[in-house]
């Protein structure tokens, strides 16, 4: 009895945190004729946090009634995703959306998600894979690291089962037909950790991450995984040019649910995009090692269904879906 | 106290079985490499273990070191009346909204256990509330709008 | 470094949230029924809209304060504020007993002084070198670390080892739900998307904690609320003040070692140092009595546990205790992760903590001194008004931390199991052991397997690796055997 009792309560305190949603008009002429709030899937302080409030912060001016930002975590940003995917489609609610977005659906932990729900506002940034080694490794090409993985089998750290930088570890690994020893860790720092102590012989994180230890001399970055050469490294070269077609990365930007009128979703664009080029913005995101790389809904919808038959491809192969 | 012991080793040995069952279809070892099911197994079997000796123990343990635990009297009923009265508010605060709820679940405690005259009682609910209210909704930027009502 | 250091500390905000953490810490340390974990886990919320520095120096004091702020409450009313404190009632209350209270107190404020002043100086040695050997640990040494962790269980669990194992192995599964962190596969989620990135720990330790606690307090709220006496003259005397410098530094350094050892928190750092003083003194006799060396020891010995705790936090990201845990929480969501790196690339951070934490100690001396009447006073805010506000401050709290009602009902419900656990005799201090070391333990013998493709020879590879496993034996079997070697002396 009491069980069910619990069950109950824990369902309707569900249930209600998905109902009890501020109220908007949907009208384009007027819009943001309410409150608007920004839903970000990750922790309040966390990367991606940051960014949101950063952008929030620098567009408040075209929303007179408020703009704040609410974060709502959990099962790795399907909780928030899903919340903001299942919003009232006027505009009143934008949601932060990530590549998980394209990654949970296919390890079966994505609890209904799908890129699809959503109508894409724009592209605010995105990092790239950087395939990183010990400053002291015998490997100084991506080709000579490539080339032993052949015959010795290398550990690679990522920052957890299943999420980008094993996608983006599993992808060069299938582009090269070697096969990696996958380590997860619990975020990137345990595996920067694991790393400079010997432990492993490369990891993928971003190069944002392990920018610090590169420039301490510590590390050394063979290449990144990107279309062409991230502007603040000009030296380190693409898979791409070494003869490796694969660029995977993480990236940011916003949606509002499907059906949300066209008119509010390019009001929306034009407040964001404006505001990610302002000089506080841009001051930010170069501060925190962020790169902007705006794309617009159209692009962005494109992207988003590239990268979401791509991972689905890889996860596939890993046998990383669930159930 | 002999028989609380029997119940805590009954309850922990039902909840090891049970996590053995769902444990027992999750995916093998790989490769040497333990899969998901094997600590949840282990742990259960040590549940399963420690609830046994405690059921010996107990079942060992003389008479004259027995001490009772109070379960009815009127002041643990007081207890299950608050769990009961916090189970409602939490069940009814997404819906109803923060300040109206919390208010007046504070009047209706306050006065219940101090005694006293109402419009004090109501008084420190009201501004605790408040203050909770500004210092998390404002201050922390903490959502706290929600419900109908407020 | 030093000068970013100081102007990081020294400004009028963060001396102000040292000042606050503090006096907030001493209140909630000195009510019967707050406790540090608890004060820490319900201020937490605030730091989440604030910067890294002020926010976790804020915490940190609570933590002192709270931890000091015991004693009041052990002396005044022979009820320990925080369980930390329950060794000092042995000697404290004989001193109130007495009419000395005011004696008592002091003893009490400079001995917390001189303990976390030894800690925070061990924290500032230790930990840049313990930083630098903590590259060296790799998965089969977080294995057995945990491993050593969690043997203590054996140690606190007192007269029920089987009670403390049952604690211990259901905070352990808690662990488990949520999605595996080796394969990905999700456990114990039953389909709700709630569960899929596991049991928020801070709802489950403010339930655990201050919810049971809060109903406990029920069943004596009718009760009339006990009255202190006036308390006077607190600067302690000459020969108190030779006492205290005699026995703090002791008690201090032997808190901190306590305070390193994975989940060991204050209450064991108070019971060991006073076990120690009474045993080392000449006349163990007196101690029971209302003796000053009874206050000093194990107060020194539980603040001393405060930057014990921080060195495998801050180094390693394994927590000494759990107010250690919750300010690793408190670290993540500022987007800092604990371990090796915070040192390399958040130095300021890092030595701002420990001037910080030397701040909130003489804060707390300087409190303590001169401003007891008013927390005595605290003591006389009647239950039937501070229960309630409990409630509210345990539901916001745990809403605050995800914004998810989920949350408060996974924290009311522990609450109510932790109630039930309190009235069956079982300790909960266990299951806080086992969520935080368990998920370390398990991830960890995994991946160590996975790095050496199943091979168990990585578990004996390294000395770093013999020495832990050596001492879960000790700790193990250590006591076993001492209980041998007593019967065998008595036979």
């Amino acid at each position: 009895m009491k069980k069910i009792l619990v069950t109950l309560l824990l369902l309707s305190l569900t249930f209600g945190a998905v109902f009890a949603q501020g109220v908007g008009e949907a009208s384009a002429d007027t819009y943001p004729s309410g409150p608007v709030s920004v839903i970000v899937p990750y922790a309040a302080g966390g990367g991606t946090d940051l960014i949101a409030r950063a952008l929030v912060d620098a567009a408040k001016g075209n929303f007179p009634k408020n703009i704040t930002v609410e974060n709502r975590t959990g099962g790795g940003g399907a909780v928030g995703m899903s919340y903001g995917a299942n919003a009232k489609p006027d505009g009143s609610v934008i949601t932060m959306i990530t590549v998980e977005l394209v990654t949970l659906p296919h390890t079966g932990t994505g609890a209904g998600l799908y890129y699809d729900q959503f109508e894409p506002i724009m592209m605010l940034n995105s990092a790239y894979s950087a395939i990183t080694v010990k400053a002291d490794s015998p490997y100084n090409t991506l080709n000579e690291f490539l080339d032993a993985a052949k015959t010795k089998n290398m550990r690679v750290g990522n920052s957890g089962v299943g999420a980008i930088w094993h996608l983006a570890a599993a992808g060069l690994a299938k582009t090269a037909g070697v096969n990696f020893n996958h380590i997860p860790f619990d975020g990137a720092a345990p595996a920067i950790t694991s790393l400079l102590g010997g432990h492993i012989d490369a990891i993928t994180v971003s190069y944002a991450e392990v920018d610090s230890q590169v420039r301490a001399g510590n590390l050394k970055v063979l290449a990144v995984l990107a279309p062409e050469r991230i502007s603040a490294t000009p030296d380190i070269p693409t898979a791409k040019e070494l003869g490796y077609d694969v660029a995977i990365g993480t990236w940011r930007g916003f949606g509002v649910p499907k059906n949300t009128p066209k008119a509010i979703v390019d009001k929306i664009y034009s407040f964001f995009s404006v505001a990610a080029q302002s000089p506080g913005f841009i001051q930010y995101m170069a501060n925190t090692n962020n790169i902007i790389d705006v794309l617009d809904g159209a692009e962005y919808g494109k992207k988003l269904a590239v990268d979401n038959a791509m991972f689905k491809a890889l996860i596939d192969e890993l046998g990383l879906k669930q159930q | 106290m002999k028989k609380a012991n029997f119940v805590v080793s009954g309850i922990f040995a039902a909840f090891a079985l049970a996590i053995i069952i769902i444990a027992k279809g999750y995916p093998p070892s790989n490769h040497g490499v333990p899969g998901p099911g094997m600590f949840p197994i282990i742990i259960a079997v040590l549940i399963l273990v420690s609830a046994l000796v405690l059921f010996i123990k107990t079942l060992k343990m003389p008479v004259t070191s027995d001490t009772k635990i109070d379960l009815k009297s009127r002041s643990i009923l007081n207890v299950y009346i608050s769990m009961g009265g916090l189970i409602l508010y939490t069940a009814l605060l997404p819906t109803i909204g923060f300040v109206t709820s919390t208010s007046v679940m504070l009047s209706l405690y306050i006065k219940w256990f101090s005694h006293r005259p109402w419009w004090k009682t109501i008084l420190i609910a009201v501004l605790f509330t408040l203050g909770i209210y500004l210092l998390f909704g404002t201050v922390l930027n903490v959502p706290m709008r929600f419900g109908i009502i407020f | 470094m030093l000068v970013e250091v100081l102007s990081s500390v020294f400004n009028l905000q963060i001396v102000f949230f040292i000042i606050v953490g503090v006096f907030t810490g001493i209140c909630i340390g000195a009510l019967p029924g707050l406790t540090a974990t608890m004060g820490v886990a319900l201020v937490l919320p605030l730091t989440f809209g604030m910067d890294a520095i002020p926010g976790i120096l804020l915490l940190i004091g609570v933590y002192v304060g709270a931890i000091y702020g015991g004693s009041i409450s052990a002396i005044l009313l022979r009820t320990p504020g925080t369980p930390a404190a329950a060794a000092t009632i042995l000697d404290g209350y004989e001193f109130s007993k007495r009419g000395e209270s005011g004696r008592a107190l002091g003893i009490s404020t400079v001995s917390s002084f001189v303990g976390g002043v030894v800690s925070v100086i061990a924290l500032w040695l230790i930990s840049p070198q313990l930083a630098k050997l903590a590259l060296r640990f790799s998965a089969p040494e977080f294995f057995l670390l945990a491993i050593f962790g969690l043997s203590i269980i054996a140690s606190i669990s007192g007269n029920s080892l089987s009670k403390g194992v049952l604690c211990g192995a259901l905070g352990i599964t808690l662990s488990f739900i949520g999605i595996d962190s080796i394969t990905g596969y999700p456990r114990f989620v039953f389909n709700n998307i709630n569960l899929l990135s596991g049991m928020s720990f801070i709802p489950v330790m403010i339930g655990l904690f201050a919810m049971s606690q809060a109903f406990t307090t029920i069943e004596t709220i009718f009760t009339p609320d006990q009255v202190t006496q006036k308390i006077s003259k607190v600067w302690p005397s000459k020969s108190d003040w030779k006492v205290i410098m005699r026995q703090g530094p002791i008690s201090g350094v032997i808190g901190t070692i306590i305070g390193i050892i994975p989940g060991a928190g204050a209450e064991i750092g108070a019971f060991v140092s006073y076990g120690q003083a009474k045993k080392t003194s000449r006349h163990p006799e007196l101690f029971g009595t209302g003796i000053p060396e009874g206050i000093a020891a194990p107060e020194a010995g539980n603040n001393g546990v405060t930057g014990g705790a921080l060195i495998p936090m801050l180094t390693m990201g394994v927590p000494g205790d759990a107010v250690a845990a919750i300010l690793i929480g408190a670290l993540t969501v500022q987007g800092l992760q604990p371990g090796p790196l915070l040192f390399t690339e958040h130095t300021t951070l890092v030595y701002s903590i420990f001037l910080g934490m030397f701040i909130a100690n003489v804060t707390m001396l300087v409190l303590g001194l001169s401003s007891l009447k008013l927390f005595v006073k605290v003591l006389s805010v009647p239950k039937g008004i501070l229960t309630p506000m409990i409630f509210i401050l345990c539901v916001v709290g745990s809403y605050a931390i995800n914004t998810n009602f989920f949350d408060v009902g996974v924290m009311l419900f522990f609450g109510i199991v932790g109630y039930f656990m309190q009235k069956a005799d079982v300790s909960v201090s266990p299951a806080v052991l086992g969520l935080i070391l368990g998920p370390m333990a398990e991830s960890n013998f995994r991946r160590a397997l996975l790095m050496s493709e199943g091979s168990y020879s990585i578990f004996f590879s390294s000395p770093i690796a013999w020495i832990f496993l050596l001492l879960t034996i000790v700790t193990l079997v250590g006591p076993t055997i001492g209980e041998m070697a007593r019967k065998k002396r008595q036979s």
